[in-house]
């Protein structure tokens, strides 16, 4: 279920709210089981999007720039 | 009334005598006592898991700007890990391993531009952006990139293994239309701000949270699904 606090709800993890509306936001999560299931699941995204790995990519790719940037650039 | 005078702190490395490091900074000058506060940091340097930038990296730049291909290789492969996941992620494993080639081909094209007021990886980093979003345009129109209200209320994507019993962050971030992954990309894993987002993709700031929100929530219902 969504509600009309749910669309703010990504808004009040960036702290991007003006605390008006962070005070509505957060009367209104004491009383909504399903908006702190929601804040709760968009935490965890963020805080996996945060650790997501850096890999080196399979394949060598230096080769295929190496022959392009032989010459006068 | 306030002034604003960039100035730069320069300070020696104290492992690496000689080499100088210049740090933008921001002296505010008004009725209060100056102070001194450092320049928002570039996006690269907010996101997670950056490395650190190799004391060596300015000398490895000027040589590579006069021509070195092998030390604009030692770069490159320096690089080359961060520019090539942030290109899977925004255009997809088929055309990331192209797209990270093209982004070196540029850099390397453009290094004697580069002034050295941010550091290398930055910079490659936005170049790497950039082809990100040219290798897109053309290709798909507004209402295939973006997450409506009715999208984002039916977001059943496809899935990508159905044989794996969950899906992992990254399949479910390339199960999002290609508008809203940029902008959870940017933001969330890379560290751009909305603003910065609204204008790499040449939307509103409002719009560029409401792509966040429903891509976020999108994912959230991938992974519990």
């Amino acid at each position: 279920m969504t509600d009309a606090f749910t669309e703010l709800l990504s808004e009040y993890l960036d702290e991007e709210l003006s605390p008006a509306e962070r005070a509505r936001v957060e009367r209104h999560l004491q009383a909504c089981v399903s908006c702190r299931d929601s804040l709760e699941g968009l935490r965890q995204v963020i805080g996996r999007a945060k650790v997501l790995p850096v890999d080196v990519p399979p394949n060598d790719l230096w080769p295929g720039i190496a022959a392009r940037i032989v010459g006068p650039r | 009334m306030r002034k604003a005078l960039r100035a730069y702190e320069v300070r020696l490395h104290s492992n690496l005598p000689g080499i100088l490091s210049i740090q933008p900074l921001v002296i505010a000058i008004g009725k209060e006592a100056p102070v001194l506060r450092p320049i928002t940091p570039p996006p690269s340097t907010r996101a997670q898991g950056t490395a650190e930038i190799p004391e060596d990296e300015s000398i490895e730049v000027a040589l590579a700007a006069a021509g070195d291909s092998r030390a604009f290789e030692r770069l490159y492969r320096r690089h080359v890990g961060r520019v090539h996941s942030l290109l899977r992620r925004m255009v997809g494993s088929d055309e990331a391993d192209e797209a990270t080639q093209d982004a070196f081909v540029r850099a390397w094209r453009a290094i004697g531009s580069f002034r050295g007021d941010s550091a290398f990886g930055t910079w490659v980093h936005r170049i790497a952006v950039n082809v990100a979003l040219a290798s897109r345009r053309g290709k798909i129109t507004n209402r295939q990139r973006f997450l409506d209200d009715e999208d984002f209320l039916n977001h059943h994507p496809d899935r990508p293994d159905r044989s794996s019993e969950r899906l992992d962050f990254e399949a479910a971030l390339s199960t999002l239309p290609h508008g809203a992954r940029e902008v959870l990309v940017l933001h969330d894993v890379e560290g751009f701000r909305h603003e910065e987002i609204a204008e790499l993709l040449d939307i509103s700031s409002g719009t560029s949270k409401s792509q966040l929100h429903r891509a976020r929530m999108a994912i959230r219902k991938v992974l519990n699904a």
